[in-house]
């Protein structure tokens, strides 16, 4: 049952809160696929409880005694309640609580609400990490402190303070693993992205422009200098680029590090209150 | 001269747009008749005028933007275009174009009216006579005329109440247009079909996991229901062998796709190499390339058909380098494997097993609270067509070195669905190319920035083309990798390129977005 009210919240914060970021369904499946309606669900959950649970599961996805019914053709090929209620009428389900043609339009409709949310409740981006708490804070301190390198750049008094509290667990096991990471940025709208990569470019003869990287590839290459001036070059043999990743180590840490390692690290950051 | 080009161009096809197999055995000079250029996957081209001496001196013929009706833009061309006859024909998401390959101006657009499903992308039409035949995301192949693309017939060929999409492009072989299915929303069965170019009827369709007891893999599986919502979708087009009569394509990702507590054991026939008779659809072999996935890595990558040499004997070979980010080399007659190797560093296995196939590692399972696992979701490479240089020996695949954080969402006995995810945490790209004898890496290219996305194409010019990750289409000396011309395209190359010779000049096609740019080597004007 717990599962069960899992799924629902989850489906349930989906509309109200807009998170996860894309709405349940959006984009796959047919255009005209049953949008299910909160309220309606809740109801059709009791009703659900009152009249399948027994056969088909906490979570509808089957037991010995009825059918998986996130999987059903019935339910999936379902608009509005129509197919699942002609279904209960039509006397094809042999073990029902209530019998076939007792229960109401509405009473169909709220099923089809609850079914069609447990069936976008499965979709992809619908639902979200669990729990990444479960490292030992004094481990991770001791791995900070030796191999994991940390401690040559960061301490939790000094740029990490407070950090535990500014990220949620999950945002800080990304965040450590690579802080320029895609997923961050994607996910949690940008935010600080660490220290910005650095060029220092000499063309033949010439003097040294140091700055921030803008662009680099194989042909071209330019930086904004410390007096915000844009500058920018056609790599030549005679160029010399020289480029300085201050999260280089991160990117060599990540051979390295167990999982272990991971959870344990995200524990000890979380303690940054 | 114009009948005489259109004779010449005519050359490959035994009538127009019907792809001879014989013919297509070789790769094409004139044309670029399906999505590979020939049944190979090589997408290597016997064409010399471009070579590594004047490709400097490439220049833009034309640029054609596709526009779907809304004014241009939000479209992105992953389909490799064909050419048949001086007319390119491709498409994206619930549309068509024929464009004049001399001048990339429009001759018609054909739009579908679409009744949903994942728009994705497309990867390209195919030809059969004076038709032509797409795949759309609500589930249907599309015959079209060429001379104007009028529908002529449509047919259902999956179900989008099951959340089945469509992006294959599909493969002409004799009387059988191939068609394939894409979707891993829900827990349904992947398969293949085959369809009567004239009618569109059902000639035959082939599950990828055993749909019935008794069926071949089904002890791969806890239990039928299972098998029967396994995935091992078919995204991409076969290749194809004449003489053995066999395609080659790789499976989908099994499901439920992340979280596998539901679906204990090898998973058959999901993320394998499977050889299959196009005439009835009967598998002759399989090969494995992830017992029991659990990073959504599809094995689907084209299986590109290699005629070579393994230890002084000659050999018909099968090579794939595959999004778990392991090189595999079969024998296409039999499925017996050659060579394991990686092609990118990674981290989640422990070995490889006596047949070839790399053996997860328990230390790296997935967790809810999170494993660190490379290659990412998107993989060592992903459905962007490599390509093969029988001058070179060489393989070439856009790859990327990308760590992700795996997670288990759903930690029940039978989750179903996307019960876990990854979160992509950094990434490296680089163009490989692999020694198909070793699987070493002869020379890798490392680009600036993560996420290549872009085909490759080679050619007896000596060239490799391919695009970066900031926006450029590179032509590289094939044996050395070093960069000989490049064009700025304003964004990262979404397709897979194509190259043909046309009125004494080869010409060079690359998609960006929903922009097709044509590069063409001119000869002196007198």
């Amino acid at each position: 049952m717990r599962l069960l009210i899992l799924l629902v919240t989850v489906f349930l914060v989906a509309f109200s809160q807009g998170r996860p970021q894309r709405a349940p369904g959006a984009g796959v499946g047919p255009d005209d696929k049953h949008i299910p309606d909160p309220t309606g669900a809740e109801r059709g959950k009791k009703l659900y409880a009152a009249e399948c649970i027994n056969c088909h599961g906490t979570q509808a996805r089957g037991t010995e005694r009825g059918a998986d019914l996130i999987r059903s053709t019935v339910v999936l090929k379902d608009r509005s309640g129509i197919q699942i209620g002609d279904f209960l009428n039509n006397n094809q389900h042999k073990l029902q609580v209530t019998p076939a043609g007792q229960l109401t339009r509405e009473q169909h409709l709220d099923l089809a609400h609850f079914l069609h949310g447990l069936v976008l409740s499965t979709l992809r981006r619908t639902q979200d990490v669990l729990d990444v708490l479960t490292g030992e804070a004094k481990a991770g301190a001791a791995y900070f402190n030796s191999e994991g390198k940390c401690a040559g750049c960061h301490s939790g008094t000094g740029d990490l303070k407070g950090i535990g509290r500014r990220y949620e667990p999950v945002q800080l096991q990304q965040r450590f693993l690579f802080p320029r990471g895609s997923a961050f940025g994607r996910r949690f709208g940008g935010g600080p992205q660490g220290k910005p990569v650095t060029l220092e470019v000499t063309p033949a003869g010439g003097k040294t422009a140091k700055g921030t990287l803008v662009f680099l590839d194989d042909f071209n290459v330019a930086l904004r200098d410390d007096q915000g001036e844009y500058q920018s070059w056609k790599r030549t043999p005679g160029l010399k680029v020289v480029k300085n990743d201050p999260l280089q180590l991160h990117a060599e840490m990540l051979d390295k590090y167990t999982d272990k390692n991971i959870h344990d690290i995200t524990a000890y950051l979380e303690s940054f209150k | 001269m114009n009948a005489l080009i259109v004779v010449l161009f005519s050359a490959e096809l035994s009538a127009q747009g019907l792809p001879d197999p014989t013919a297509l055995a070789k790769a094409p000079t004139s044309s670029w008749p399906t999505y590979n250029g020939d049944y190979s996957g090589r997408r290597f081209s016997p064409l010399k005028q471009i070579n590594t001496a004047n490709v400097h001196q490439l220049s833009l013929a034309w640029i054609h933007r596709a526009n779907t009706g809304g004014g241009g833009g939000g479209t992105r061309l992953s389909a490799t275009p064909i050419q048949i006859n001086g007319v390119l024909y491709f498409s994206a998401p619930d549309h068509v174009w024929a464009v004049d390959a001399r001048t990339g101006r429009e001759i018609w657009h054909y739009t579908w009216q679409s009744k949903g499903g994942l728009h994705i992308g497309n990867r390209g039409v195919a030809a059969y006579h004076n038709w032509l035949y797409f795949e759309t995301p609500d589930c249907h192949l599309v015959a079209l005329n060429m001379k104007d693309g009028k529908e002529r017939w449509r047919r259902q060929i999956c179900d989008l109440d099951k959340f089945y999409f469509a992006t294959m492009s599909p493969l002409v072989i004799r009387n059988h247009i191939v068609t394939g299915v894409s979707g891993d929303d829900l827990d349904a069965p992947g398969y293949i079909e085959a369809h009567d170019p004239e009618t569109g009827d059902l000639q035959w369709r082939t599950y990828t996991v055993p749909m019935k007891a008794g069926d071949p893999g089904i002890e791969s599986w806890p239990s039928l229901e299972a098998a029967q919502h396994g995935g091992g979708m078919t995204w991409i087009t076969p290749t194809y062998d004449p003489e053995l009569n066999l395609i080659y394509f790789g499976t989908g990702n099994p499901q439920p796709v992340i979280a596998s507590k539901g679906r204990k054991g090898d998973n058959l026939f999901t993320e394998s190499i499977l050889a299959v008779n196009p005439d009835n659809g009967k598998m002759a072999w399989y090969f494995q390339v992830s017992p029991h996935d659990t990073h959504d890595w599809d094995g689907v990558e084209t299986p590109v058909l290699i005629n070579g040499e393994i230890n002084g004997q000659k050999r018909r070979l099968l090579a794939q380098a595959s999004r778990n980010g392991f090189f595999f080399v079969l024998d296409r007659a039999t499925g017996k494997n050659i060579l394991t190797t990686e092609f990118v560093k990674t981290n989640w296995t422990s070995d490889v097993d006596k047949i070839g196939r790399p053996i997860p590692n328990p230390a790296k399972e997935l967790q809810i609270d999170g494993a660190l696992v490379t290659p990412n979701q998107g993989g060592g490479t992903n459905w962007y067509p490599p390509s093969f240089s029988p001058d070179t020996g060489l393989f070439y695949v856009n790859a990327n070195r990308a760590f992700s954080v795996y997670y288990i969402f759903d930690p029940s006995d039978k989750p179903e669905g996307w019960g876990g995810n990854d979160r992509s945490v950094y990434g490296e790209a680089m163009l490989q190319a692999i020694d198909y004898k070793t699987g070493k890496i002869r020379w890798s290219r490392k680009w600036e920035g993560q996420g290549t996305r872009g085909g490759v194409l080679s050619t007896a010019g000596g060239l490799v083309f391919a695009g970066d990750t900031t926006g450029n289409f590179i032509a590289l000396n094939a044996a050395t990798g070093q960069p000989l011309w490049h064009a700025g395209l304003g964004g990262s190359v979404s397709n897979g390129p194509i190259t043909y010779e046309m009125d004494g000049n080869q010409y060079v096609l690359v998609s960006s977005g929903d922009t097709l740019f044509s590069f063409v080597m001119n000869s002196p004007v007198k």
